[in-house]
C-alpha cells in the first residue's frame, strides 16, 4: 500500500538520504584536500625555515671572513708598521751607541735584544696575519696557496703531504675557494695535532658539476671506542661545508688505520 | 535470484573481504587495528548469521539488537584508543555505558527483539557522526602529534567510512519501521539497496586504510 497522496515520505527520505551521503562525501573530499593543503603548506614552511638558516650561516661565515680580513690588513700595515719603525729606530741607537765611546756598558747589547724582539714582534704579527688570510689566496688560488703550505710543512721533515689535482679545477668564486682553503687547512691542522701521522694524501678533482676533496692520512684515525663527539673545528668545518651546499663523509680507512674524508661541494661553471 | 537479491548478498562480501584480509596480515597491524579488528569480526560474523537466516527466511532481528551495542562499543573503543591523548577516558567510557543501557531498554521496552531497532541505531549514527567529525577536526589539527603518523592514515580512512555510512543511513534508520508498515515491499528494497551501497563504500573505505597501513607497516 503506497501511502499518502503527492509527495509521499518516501519521495523525500530517498533525495535526503542522497543528498546526506553526497555532503558526507564532500566532507571527506574537502578533508583530503585540506590535508593536502596544509602538508603542502607545512612543507613551505620547513623550506623557508631550511634557507633562512642556510642564509643566515652563510652571512655569519661571510661577516666572520671580512672581520677576519679586516684584522689581518690592521696587524700587516698597522701593528707590522710600528714594529718595523721601532727596528729601525732601534738599529739607528744601535749605531749611534756603537760610535759613542762613553756609552753605558751593556747598553749596546740591551738594544740588540729588544732588536731581536722587534724582529720576532715583526715574524709574529706577519703569521698571524697570514694566518687570518692568507694573501696568496686572492693572488694565486686555492691550489698554488696549498701547495706552498705543503712545501712549508713538508720542510720541517715531520710530516709529508702529498698534494694532487685529478682534474683541473674551475675558476671558483671567492667565497668557495675560501671555503675549500679553511676545509682543508682544518683537516690538516687536525691530523698534525691529534692523529700523530706521517704522511696526508690531498686529492682535489671537478667532475659532474661538483668539487670534490679528498683527504686521507696514515695515523691513528677516530677513536670509535672513546668520545666520538665532534671538536669545535670539525664543527666549524660542517658548517662551512652545510653554507657550501656540501656535504662530507668520513670515518676511518677500510684497509687499516688513518683518518679519511670526502668532501663535495655542489659548483656550477657560469 | 533477482538482480536485487543478489546485490544485497554481494553488500556482505567487503566486511568478509576486510576480515579475511585482517586475519592474513594480522601480525603487521598497528595496536589500534587491532581493537579495530575485533569490530570487524563481531560484523563479519552477525552479516554471515543474518545472511544465512535470511536466505532460510527467517527473522534475523535479533541479531541486529546485539549487534548494535556491540558494534557499537567496538568501534568506540577503537576511537578511544586513537584519540587516547586528546579525549577524556572517562566521556567515552560513559558514552559506550549509556548507549548500550539505552539499547537494552529500548529492546525490552520500546523496540522488541523481532522488531527493527531504530531508535538505536538512530542515536548510534548521530553519536558516530559527532564522534568521526571531531576526529577530522584533530587530525587537520597539525600543531597536534598526539595521534602518530602511522595510525594517521588508516584513521582517516576509517573515520572517512564511519562518516558516510552514518550520515547517508540516518535517515533510513529513522523511518525503517515507518516504511515497513507504510510503504511495499519494492520501496523497502530501494532503501535497503541505498544501504548496502553506503555499507560497500564503509568497508571499501576500512579495507583501504587497513592496506596502507600494512603495506607501511611490512
Amino acid at each position: 500500500m503506497e501511502a499518502g497522496k503527492g509527495i509521499s515520505l518516501v519521495d523525500i527520505i530517498i533525495p535526503f538520504t542522497i543528498v546526506l551521503f553526497v555532503i558526507a562525501v564532500g566532507v571527506v573530499l574537502l578533508y583530503v584536500n585540506f590535508q593536502k593543503n596544509l602538508y603542502r603548506q607545512q612543507l613551505d614552511k620547513a623550506a623557508l625555515k631550511s634557507s633562512q638558516q642556510e642564509d643566515l650561516l652563510r652571512n655569519s661565515i661571510q661577516v666572520q671572513e671580512e672581520e677576519r680580513k679586516r684584522v689581518a690588513s690592521d696587524l700587516h700595515d698597522e701593528l707590522g708598521a710600528v714594529i718595523s719603525i721601532i727596528r729601525m729606530n732601534l738599529v739607528l741607537i744601535q749605531q749611534k751607541v756603537k760610535k759613542q765611546e762613553d756609552a753605558a756598558p751593556g747598553m749596546e747589547s740591551a738594544i740588540e735584544g729588544l732588536i731581536s724582539l722587534s724582529e720576532s714582534g715583526i715574524s709574529s704579527v706577519r703569521n698571524i696575519s697570514h694566518q687570518l688570510m692568507p694573501p696568496q689566496l686572492e693572488l694565486f688560488g686555492l691550489i698554488k696557496t696549498l701547495e706552498r703550505f705543503a712545501e712549508t710543512i713538508n720542510a720541517s721533515g715531520k710530516i709529508d703531504i702529498c698534494l694532487s689535482v685529478k682534474n683541473e679545477l674551475p675558476e671558483m668564486d671567492w667565497p668557495v675557494t675560501l671555503g675549500l682553503y679553511r676545509i682543508s687547512m682544518e683537516l690538516i691542522n687536525n691530523t698534525i695535532k691529534h692523529a700523530g701521522a706521517k704522511k696526508i694524501t690531498m686529492e682535489f678533482d671537478y667532475d659532474n658539476h661538483q668539487l670534490m676533496l679528498n683527504f686521507k692520512d696514515d695515523g691513528k684515525g677516530l677513536d670509535t671506542n672513546g668520545d666520538s663527539t665532534a671538536g669545535m673545528g670539525f664543527k666549524n668545518m660542517e658548517i662551512r661545508i652545510s653554507a657550501l651546499k656540501g656535504n662530507i663523509a668520513y670515518g676511518n680507512n677500510a684497509e687499516g688505520a688513518g683518518f679519511t674524508a670526502a668532501v663535495k661541494i655542489p659548483f656550477n661553471i657560469d | 535470484m533477482s538482480i536485487t537479491k543478489a546485490i544485497l548478498i554481494a553488500s556482505d562480501i567487503p566486511v568478509l573481504l576486510v576480515f579475511f584480509f585482517m586475519i592474513a596480515r594480522y601480525r603487521y597491524l598497528e595496536n589500534t587495528l587491532k581493537v579495530f579488528w575485533w569490530f570487524i569480526m563481531c560484523s563479519a560474523i552477525v552479516q554471515i548469521i543474518a545472511l544465512v537466516l535470511w536466505l532460510l527466511q527467517k527473522n534475523n532481528l535479533p541479531l541486529l539488537h546485539f549487534y548494535v551495542p556491540v558494534g557499537f562499543a567496538l568501534l568506540v573503543w577503537y576511537y578511544k584508543m586513537v584519540l587516547a591523548k586528546l579525549i577524556t577516558k572517562r566521556v567515552i567510557n560513559a558514552v559506550i555505558l549509556l548507549f548500550v543501557c539505552f539499547s537494552i531498554v529500548n529492546s525490552i521496552f520500546f523496540q522488541g527483539i523481532f522488531i527493527f531497532n531504530s531508535n538505536a541505531l538512530t542515536v548510534e549514527s548521530i553519536l558516530l557522526i559527532i564522534l568521526s567529525i571531531f576526529t577530522f577536526i584533530v587530525l587537520l589539527n597539525q600543531e597536534m602529534h598526539a595521534i602518530p603518523q602511522s595510525v594517521k592514515q588508516s584513521l582517516s580512512w576509517i573515520n572517512s567510512g564511519v562518516l558516510i555510512y552514518y550520515a547517508s543511513t540516518l535517515l533510513l534508520f529513522y523511518f525503517a519501521n515507518y516504511c515497513a508498515r507504510h510503504y511495499s515491499v519494492n520501496i523497502n528494497t530501494y532503501d535497503w539497496l541505498f544501504h548496502s551501497a553506503a555499507s560497500i563504500t564503509m568497508y571499501i573505505c576500512f579495507f583501504v586504510g587497513i592496506w596502507k597501513q600494512v603495506k607501511e607497516y611490512r
